[in-house]
């Protein structure tokens, strides 16, 4: 009976996104084509479960049990106000907001020029008309993998998307601030936010990203980041899942790293009822760099699910991962880091590190990491933990007169330090503590520490 | 007569589940008074010193300890630091991510707490560490590095004595503090002693060496050997030690 009931609600949700994906086609042809793809493949594959090595640990129940309204995901007034918990000063000049997955005029300002950086609608065909080399993008870079089973999301996300972007950061040019972006979901609905972001040659850019829920209503944010970064190129990416208890958070970001690239990424989740986040790295020309860093800080029920992929196609390149979790309560995380060395790739130089603090019996930590070396000159390391608060660093702040509570919201935030760090923006550094503090075990006197830690 | 500051008692403490460390140790200090302990490598010293302060990994199984009136074995870690015992560890832990300056705020507003006192003013409590950096020779750098990390031996210990001049205890406890101290280090550390030193509060010092006896002088020298004091003297007793060793004196 559970099954047949379970079973409906799978064919509900394939016969709503067939149905929505086959209305919203774009009308610029090579993004229509991987639509219409999109489309044959989410029918051919028909609903995934566990079998798929990827969402092995992944409890699909919560997606099929919230009724998916897709008709909701519209654009909904929502003043400046009402945001501003969520904006970072640093990037009061240059912030782009989305609404249930529809860019906002009204909330978005840029100080950069639109030819240095543009920010391109696809659903503007007008406006992709006028710019060139938009369509050898598409093609060559979006919707990459989507006719892979463990791909399923990102193909509804190409069926259904209505409001990507392409943001283009022209040769050369670097953006010294900080570009916001802000997806806010406030619907109960399947939201579906996408960007392909392309850096020239030698350009570079900080950005941070946010997933923010303004309603306490359950909703699915399936969120899909496409980046290319050419030769000599920087890019910085923080992303930032701040999204209501209720969220389910759907993540799929995949970077190509050409010559001499350099990317940053670090994923923070917050909060979230659930969250998985895959990655994937493709270093495909030398001398290119990824250092790849998340923390996920989870009480209650909550779960956490990290995919990592960080290929080393070619010669001398470099990689770094650092994940850290902490869990409570009956918290569960899933890491699946793999470092994936070519036959040719020699000279690789490829670093993994997952550490979980582990503060209650009752939460579960599956840590899977994987390295897969075909080349010889290689020079790969990883390292996992799992494990309490060192008794000795307690004892040492408690010999100092500091108060059990608060020395253990201290080494828990110091345990996350290492990973809040590698965010550039201050005020976001903060608002990370913040959370992170919020989220920590209730019974920590975290008003106390706020105030004393900067 | 001057007050008395701390008062242990036939103290017998174990590992938690393990050995008996300390086998009936007696203990009297004075304000105003600088006592120093010697004994062999694993005697016991840190114990006690961890003991007093309330590690847990340990158990004290029978005795007393009683601090300025007060019975220390019923009392958290915490509380015991905030009623002015103040512990220098032998080997000072690195805690990365927690902010040397703000780590020195949280303990001295703990204790300000504790004793029913305002927090000290931001500006105020810079003023004060600032007069104790100088002191110690250390350069106000190290007040925006996180705790110990990536301090030399001798910094660490410095940094010790920089949150033992800011909590401004009753009774320190310097667990080895001049070993790995260069002759500068360990003037600058001494001077820091000398500095905190008064008639109200006391000094217990472990150490290995006479060194640090030259610069601080003991008023009464103890020799801790098989978890007890086996011989108690005035400060010619850590000459003694040191020319004569531990076998001969406990002979
Ligand atoms: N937590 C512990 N677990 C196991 N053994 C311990 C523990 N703490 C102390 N010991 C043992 O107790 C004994 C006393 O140790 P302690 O550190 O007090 O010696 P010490 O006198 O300070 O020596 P040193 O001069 O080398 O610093 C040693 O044999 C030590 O190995
Ligand atoms: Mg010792």
């Amino acid at each position: 009976m559970q099954l047949e009931e379970k079973k409906k609600k799978e064919i509900e949700f394939l016969e709503k996104v067939f149905r929505a994906g086959s209305s919203t086609v774009s009308s610029i042809s090579p993004i229509a084509d991987k639509q219409k793809k999109a489309v044959e493949r989410i029918s051919e594959l028909g609903f995934p479960n566990r079998k798929i090595e990827d969402w092995k640990y992944y409890d699909f129940s919560p997606i099929l049990d919230n009724f998916l309204s897709l008709d909701t995901c519209k654009i909904t007034q929502i003043e400046k106000e009402s945001l501003k918990d969520f904006l970072f000063p640093e990037c009061e000049k240059n912030l782009l907001v989305t609404v249930n997955g529809h860019f906002s005029e009204k909330l978005s300002n840029f100080s950069f020029s639109k030819e240095d950086i543009s920010i391109l609608n696809f659903n503007d065909a007008e406006q992709l008309k006028n710019y060139q080399g938009v369509n050898e993008l598409v093609e060559k870079y979006f919707a990459e993998g989507i006719e892979d089973e463990s791909n399923f999301f990102k193909a509804c996300n190409t069926a259904l998307m209505s409001n990507a972007f392409l943001l283009k950061v022209k040769e050369g040019v670097q953006l010294e601030e900080t570009l916001q972006i802000l997806h806010i979901s406030n619907e109960h609905c399947f939201n579906q936010t996408r960007s392909l972001i392309h850096l020239g040659k030698n350009s570079k850019i900080n950005l941070i990203v946010t997933y923010v829920g303004l309603a306490e209503i359950p909703f699915v944010n399936n969120a899909v980041i496409e980046t290319v970064l050419e030769e000599g190129s920087e890019l910085v990416l923080d992303k930032i899942q701040d999204d209501t208890q209720k969220g389910i958070l759907l993540y799929d970001l995949k970077a190509k790293l050409l010559k001499n690239s350099r990317f940053e990424y670090s994923s923070l989740n917050l909060k979230a009822n659930s969250s998985r986040d895959k990655i994937s790295v493709d270093i495909d020309e030398e001398g290119a760099h990824a250092d790849i860093n998340g923390l996920y800080i989870l009480n209650g029920e909550r779960k956490a699910h990290n995919v990592i992929t960080v290929n080393h196609n070619v010669e001398n390149s470099t990689s770094s991962q650092l994940f850290k979790g902490i869990l409570s309560d009956r918290a569960r995380a899933e890491f699946n880091g793999a470092i994936n060395v070519a036959r040719d790739a020699n000279g690789t130089d490829a670093e993994q590190m997952n550490r979980h603090l582990v503060l209650s019996d009752e939460a579960h930590v599956d840590s899977r990491p994987q390295l897969n070396i075909l080349a010889d000159d290689v020079k790969c390391a990883h390292g996992s933990t799992i494990g309490d608060l060192e008794e000795d660093e307690i004892f040492y702040l408690l010999s100092r007169g500091i108060k059990k509570d608060d020395a253990l919201a201290m080494l828990t935030l110091s345990f996350c330090d290492e990973v809040i760090q590698k965010v550039k923006v201050e005020s976001a550094r903060q608002h990370i503590k913040n959370m992170a503090l919020e989220n920590l075990d209730t019974q920590m006197h975290k008003a106390n520490i706020v105030h004393n830690l900067r | 007569m001057s007050e008395q500051i701390i008062d242990i008692k036939e103290l017998k403490a174990d590992i938690v589940d393990g050995d008996q460390i300390l086998k009936g140790l007696n203990l009297k200090i004075n304000a105003g008074e600088i006592h120093a302990i010697m004994g062999p490598n694993g005697s016991g010293k840190s114990t006690l010193s961890k003991i007093l302060s309330g590690h847990p990994a340990y158990e004290i199984t029978d005795g007393a300890i009683d601090f300025q009136g007060k019975d220390l074995v019923d009392m958290e870690a915490d509380e015991r630091a905030n009623s002015g015992l103040f512990m220098a560890f032998q080997y000072p832990l690195e805690i990365a991510g927690v902010n040397n300056l703000e780590f020195l705020r949280m303990a001295y507003n703990s204790k300000q707490k504790y004793l029913g006192l305002e927090e000290a003013d931001p500006l105020d409590f810079d003023d004060l560490i600032e007069e104790k950096l100088s002191l110690l020779n250390m350069k106000s750098d190290f007040l925006d590095r996180n705790l110990n990390e990536g301090f030399s031996g001798g910094e660490k210990k410095k940094n010790e004595i920089l949150q033992m001049l800011v909590l401004n205890p009753k009774l320190v406890v310097l667990d080895e503090i001049d070993s790995g101290l260069d002759v500068d280090a360990l003037r600058a550390v001494a001077a820091g002693i000398n500095a905190y030193k008064s008639e109200g509060n006391a000094v217990l010092m472990i150490t290995h060496y006479q060194r640090l006896l030259d610069y601080v002088k003991p008023d009464f020298v103890h020799i801790l050997s098989g978890g007890k004091i086996v011989k108690s003297g005035d400060s010619s007793l850590a000459l003694e030690v040191e020319k004569e060793g531990y076998d001969l004196l406990a002979a």
